[in-house]
């Protein structure tokens, strides 16, 4: 219950960061803007994967082996279009 | 289409997708497509707007604690593979032939929005709110609903991985989000009950997007300032949609959303 809470603060901060730079790459034009929309960009796609990384570790402290085994390999197909997408 | 627009498309969508448990792209991409844009640069723009959507629900969703986080990773494998090959190949799919897969999308979404069923699982006196959540090692927990709290526990897996593995294809093809896939599949395939599946889709179509994105960027179709304006506009129409969940009555909003959806179907098909 503690862990699921944190979890929602996190996310609660990444949320409030995300529209930060979501507005700054909307509305700050030149290269501050571009580095504020690439940010923003980059936080929605780190959100899921941190959240998906935290739940490895709670079920692994958990032993609860089966699914923490499932989101390695979750983690894992995200990690292979991180690599395509820099190899590209 | 000029930003104001944009942005007041990308909030309205992601509050109803949200609303509705079906994602705010299925609504988005048609439309942006309808208004000049093509294909290919409205498909990011429909991700964002779904990874933004997700992430405006997870903090509420995981207090209410209806989203089964396992339930959620155990099928997100099949979608998120699907979805990197679906992204992977729709540089190579022509814009007409692009389109009509969306009216497609739209008309099924539709469909499938317009026949789901309300609840199935009924509360059981037994349980109190400290049984509410995930149960460990399992792909079952319970959910509060009313007054009462209500077991659940998702069955047919394999065809359920099919259905998810689907999702994430069109996902990855078009841009549309898989919810509107997602949250019928695990309600009437796997037997989850619609609250906990529209919550467990919403936070697996952020990975999916993550997915989708992260592709996308390698082949430099997000327009950035676009992108930014979308996001914002998700956040705000996400956080909103999420607390109107508690408000209005799913059946109404999924039958108006169905209509819609109907609606831009039929013109991307005859408009192609």
């Amino acid at each position: 219950m503690m862990s699921f809470r944190a979890l929602s603060r996190v996310l609660q901060v990444a949320l409030i960061l995300t529209f930060a730079c979501a507005l700054g790459g909307a509305f700050i034009p030149g290269v501050v803007g571009r580095v504020s929309g690439t940010a923003c960009i980059v936080l929605l796609i780190a959100a899921p994967v941190v959240r998906v990384g935290w739940l490895v570790v709670d079920w692994t402290r958990e032993r609860d082996t089966r699914f923490a085994l499932l989101g390695s390999a979750l983690l894992l197909v995200l990690a292979t279009s991180g690599a395509i997408a820099l190899v590209r | 289409m000029n930003p104001v627009a944009l942005a007041f498309a990308a909030f309205v969508t992601a509050a109803i997708g949200t609303l509705g448990g079906l994602g705010g792209a299925i609504l988005l991409v048609p439309l942006l497509v309808l208004s000049g844009m093509e294909a290919k640069y409205a498909a990011p723009l429909g991700l964002v707007s779904v990874a933004a959507g997700s992430l405006a629900a997870a903090p509420h969703q995981l207090t209410a604690r209806v989203v089964n986080q396992r339930l959620g990773v155990a099928t997100e494998i099949a979608a998120s593979s699907a979805a990197l090959i679906g992204a992977l190949v729709s540089g190579l799919i022509g814009q007409s032939v692009l389109a009509v897969l969306l009216g497609v999308v739209a008309l099924v979404a539709a469909f499938a929005g317009a026949r789901r069923k309300g609840v199935r699982n009924l509360p059981d006196s037994s349980l109190s709110v400290d049984d509410v959540g995930e149960t460990p090692g399992t792909l079952a927990g319970v959910y509060p609903l009313g007054d009462g709290f209500v077991p659940y526990r998702a069955n047919r897996l394999p065809l359920g991985l099919l259905g998810m593995g689907m999702a994430g294809l069109i996902s990855g093809l078009s841009g549309v989000g898989g919810g509107w896939v997602k949250t019928p599949t695990a309600s009437e395939v796997m037997h989850v009950p619609v609250k906990v599946a529209a919550a467990t889709s919403t936070f697996t179509v952020g990975v999916t997007a993550a997915v989708g994105l992260l592709v996308y960027e390698s082949q430099g179709r997000i327009v950035i300032s676009d992108a930014a304006l979308v996001a914002a506009a998700g956040l705000i129409g996400g956080t909103v949609g999420v607390r109107l969940q508690h408000v209005l009555p799913p059946p109404l909003v999924r039958r108006g959303l169905s209509a819609i959806l109907a609606v831009i179907g039929v013109l991307l098909i005859v408009r192609r």
